[in-house]
């Protein structure tokens, strides 16, 4: 029986020492040569440098959902776009102290640029941009680069806002009570549903989202997307603009004027006026949040990003002069 | 002691099983071999001068090879998308080629994303083709498209040829040896098909791309007629014919500018239905949506309500309503079968007739092709499927559907 013992234990020593793999292959990688490519180079200097973010602008199509069809950027647009979220998304920030710290802290290490739009598995329908995980987020359309149609550069920058919105707070956790003022009001998918009665496209909005105190269609499915979009409008809009649609009430009587004309009110003016206090509401707590939490005040931020939409071929130009 | 025995020769069988002389099949690491294999596909992208030839989408690509850059030249767009950009091979689920930004072929994938692709694996590779195969083609049949070597004239040449090609005649019927067969070349606006009757009537049409070569054209993928595969044509413009390279019988494409007649049950069928669509165009005719496009805001396509007499547009989302146009055009048979259309007089509907009629597209549409006194061919091309064609100048067609 001793022996059995002793034969087991050599048996195990044979089963642990007879195969070894010392003689395994390892792999060795390639040195990488840094690319001397004109636009890598741009990259290197503008944003991976100053704040650890790469640009995917080579296509790459692990970084793309499998479900959408997209295609690349067009070569001669890849320094012209970087120039853009610089100039438009950045800079303003960058124009304090604290901004500077904001952006240097949240700024998506990841940015993506597709060509085309994004569409999706319908082949119609299309994504405009989005933020993974609040790592990075994909510009799509950049092939439709022109600083000169308002459109477009309204929607690229409302894209990065918006995205920008959800790092913060997946980094910060949404204003307090912002939850809890209009919780009955969300729609999830059925967003789609909402006319566009107010605004057709970009972003969509009906006066049933503002009556449910959203300031779009989309801000309406829950409230991450309503934080994202009050954000993204409200410092991309003129002050005038902001108010008239989304704060200023409008008459709920028939209003009888001199020559004795009567105008009658919307049916559903009563319902959109509560809408817009609860807009109101919500804009001060992210206004306040902002302030509280990073010391960057909207109103001048919005100020800025104003400016430069107005002056999109001169955008760090001098306000004083104009 | 007799199972210490038994477990002394198992022992002595562990031992010997496990040796350091067993000899690998690869001396490398799959990543240097998978990394080998790649260079070595780039090493022959950038063999020679480095300049390979494709045909896709019907259109010809040459592609000039660098270390770190492709550039392009191509027949398409008149050259407008060819660029300077950079690749790299790499690999996924297969070595593949990887054109790092927008190209051509990007372009011609946005013109038809539901039909075409831009990321090829390699399949097979030598000094002198190399055949990709789609890496985002679901169906069992997947997209190949094979490079050949080439030279930047073979572009040139087919940039010659193209808009001669693309303003010949509708009538493109397919001869062996000097017999006519029942398959009919159909060229649209960038779609091509052959459409072949069969001994029962059925129509079988088989879509392909037709590439513009250097002296002729190219289908992909081939042909079969008549037990042979087809691929090249060479065009002599003299006789307006396309003869095949490479076959043992002749196979020819003649082009005829004759007057055709169509066949009463043509019209009856055409007429049977009421509603067509604008479905597509010859390339003769392709300024008509180009121009519709740029004059009529949100428009979408052309509607024709043959029984009801209706010409429409239709622009979703359009102040006023989504659809506007002209009304009382008569469809009548003439005694040889054509087609002639007329209308008395200016009957309009909807809030943006006038930019419809008005339109170029709308002034080519209607007064130079519908209203044609000297009448329209109508081919069947399949259930429901026609195609106009203007007596007075073949190269004018248009594609309708039920």
């Amino acid at each position: 029986m001793k022996n059995i013992k002793i034969i087991h234990i050599l048996l195990l020593l044979v089963f642990i020492t007879s195969c070894n793999d010392d003689e395994a292959p390892i792999y060795v990688p390639d040195e990488l040569e840094e690319s001397t490519d004109l636009i890598d180079v741009y990259f290197k200097d503008n944003f991976l440098e100053p704040y650890g973010t790469a640009v995917r602008w080579r296509w790459d199509d692990k970084l793309v959902d499998n479900s959408k069809r997209v295609t690349p950027i067009k070569r001669e647009f890849c320094i012209p776009m970087g120039n853009f979220i610089k100039n438009f998304w950045i800079a303003p920030f960058e124009k304090t102290e604290d901004g500077k710290s904001f952006i240097y802290e949240l700024f998506p290490p990841e940015v993506m640029l597709i060509g085309s739009p994004m569409y999706n598995s319908d082949g119609e329908s299309i994504t405009l941009g989005y933020a993974d995980a609040g790592v990075r987020i994909t510009f799509t359309q950049v092939n439709e680069y022109d600083l000169g149609n308002p459109d477009w550069v309204l929607m690229q920058l409302r894209t990065a806002e918006h995205e920008f919105g959800h790092i913060v707070h997946q980094n910060y956790n949404l204003p307090n009570g912002l939850k809890e003022v209009t919780p009955a009001n969300y729609k999830s998918n059925n967003w789609l549903n909402l006319a566009g009665d107010v605004q057709q496209s970009n972003p969509r909005i009906s006066r049933e989202a503002i009556s449910l105190g959203m300031v779009s269609n989309y801000g309406t499915s829950d409230v991450n997307e309503d934080f994202c979009e009050l954000l993204s409008i409200y410092i991309t809009s003129e002050v005038a603009e902001f108010e008239e649609r989304y704060l200023t009430h409008e008459p709920e009587e028939i209003i009888k004027l001199d020559d004795g004309t009567e105008i009658e009110p919307n049916a559903d003016a009563a319902e959109v006026n509560a809408g817009r206090d609860f807009i109101a509401i919500k804009l001060k707590l992210v206004k306040d949040y902002y302030w509280e939490k990073f010391k960057i005040d909207l109103d001048v931020l919005r100020d800025e990003i104003v400016f430069r939409l107005k002056n999109p071929n001169n955008p760090n130009g001098d306000k004083s002069d104009k | 002691m007799k199972h210490i025995y038994y477990i002394l020769g198992i022992c002595i069988l562990l031992i010997s099983s496990c040796t350091d002389e067993t000899e690998e099949v690869f001396k490398e690491s799959p990543e240097v071999r998978m990394s080998g294999v790649l260079s070595e596909y780039q090493n022959i992208l950038m063999s020679g001068d480095g300049q390979w030839l494709a045909y896709y989408g019907g259109e010809a690509i040459l592609m000039h090879f660098y270390n770190d850059s492709v550039a392009f030249k191509s027949t398409f767009n008149n050259g407008n998308d060819d660029r300077t950009i950079t690749y790299r091979v790499g690999a996924s689920q297969a070595p593949e080629l990887i054109f790092e930004t927008h190209s051509v072929f990007h372009s011609l994938y946005e013109l038809d994303r539901a039909n075409r692709e831009y990321e090829f694996l390699f399949e097979e590779i030598s000094d002198t083709e190399i055949t990709f195969i789609s890496k985002t083609d679901l169906g069992a049949d997947k997209t190949r498209i094979v490079f050949v070597k080439g030279v930047p004239s073979d572009i040139d040449d087919a940039r010659k040829l193209k808009p001669i090609v693309d303003s010949l005649s509708y009538f493109k019927d397919f001869y062996v040896d000097d017999n006519p067969i029942n398959y009919r070349l159909v060229t649209l606006s960038g779609k091509t098909f052959v459409k072949n009757i069969q001994e029962d009537g059925l129509i079988v049409n088989t879509p392909l791309d037709m590439g513009i070569t250097r002296d002729g054209v190219i289908f992909v993928p081939s042909l079969e007629i008549e037990g042979e595969s087809v691929s090249e044509f060479v065009f002599d413009e003299t006789s307006s014919v396309f003869t095949a390279k490479n076959t043992s019988k002749k196979i020819e494409i003649r082009v005829s500018e004759d007057t055709h007649f169509s066949n009463s049950d043509v019209f009856s069928k055409f007429m049977e239905v009421d509603f067509k669509g604008l479905i597509n165009t010859s390339y003769s005719m392709d300024s008509v949506l180009t121009y519709l496009r740029k004059d009529v805001p949100n428009f979408s396509g052309v509607q024709f309500y043959v029984i009801r007499g209706w010409t429409l547009a239709y622009a979703p989302g359009s102040e006023g309503g989504n659809w506007a146009g002209l009304s009382d055009f008569h469809y009548n048979k003439r005694d040889d079968n054509n087609l002639l259309i007329t209308w008395d007089y200016l009957v309009w509907g909807g809030s943006f007739w006038e930019l419809f009629y008005y339109s170029r597209g709308g002034d080519i549409l209607f007064n130079e092709f519908l209203l044609d006194p000297n009448g329209i061919y109508v081919d069947e091309v399949g259930s429901g499927e026609y195609i106009l064609v203007s007596n007075t100048d073949p190269s004018k067609y248009i594609q309708l559907n039920d």
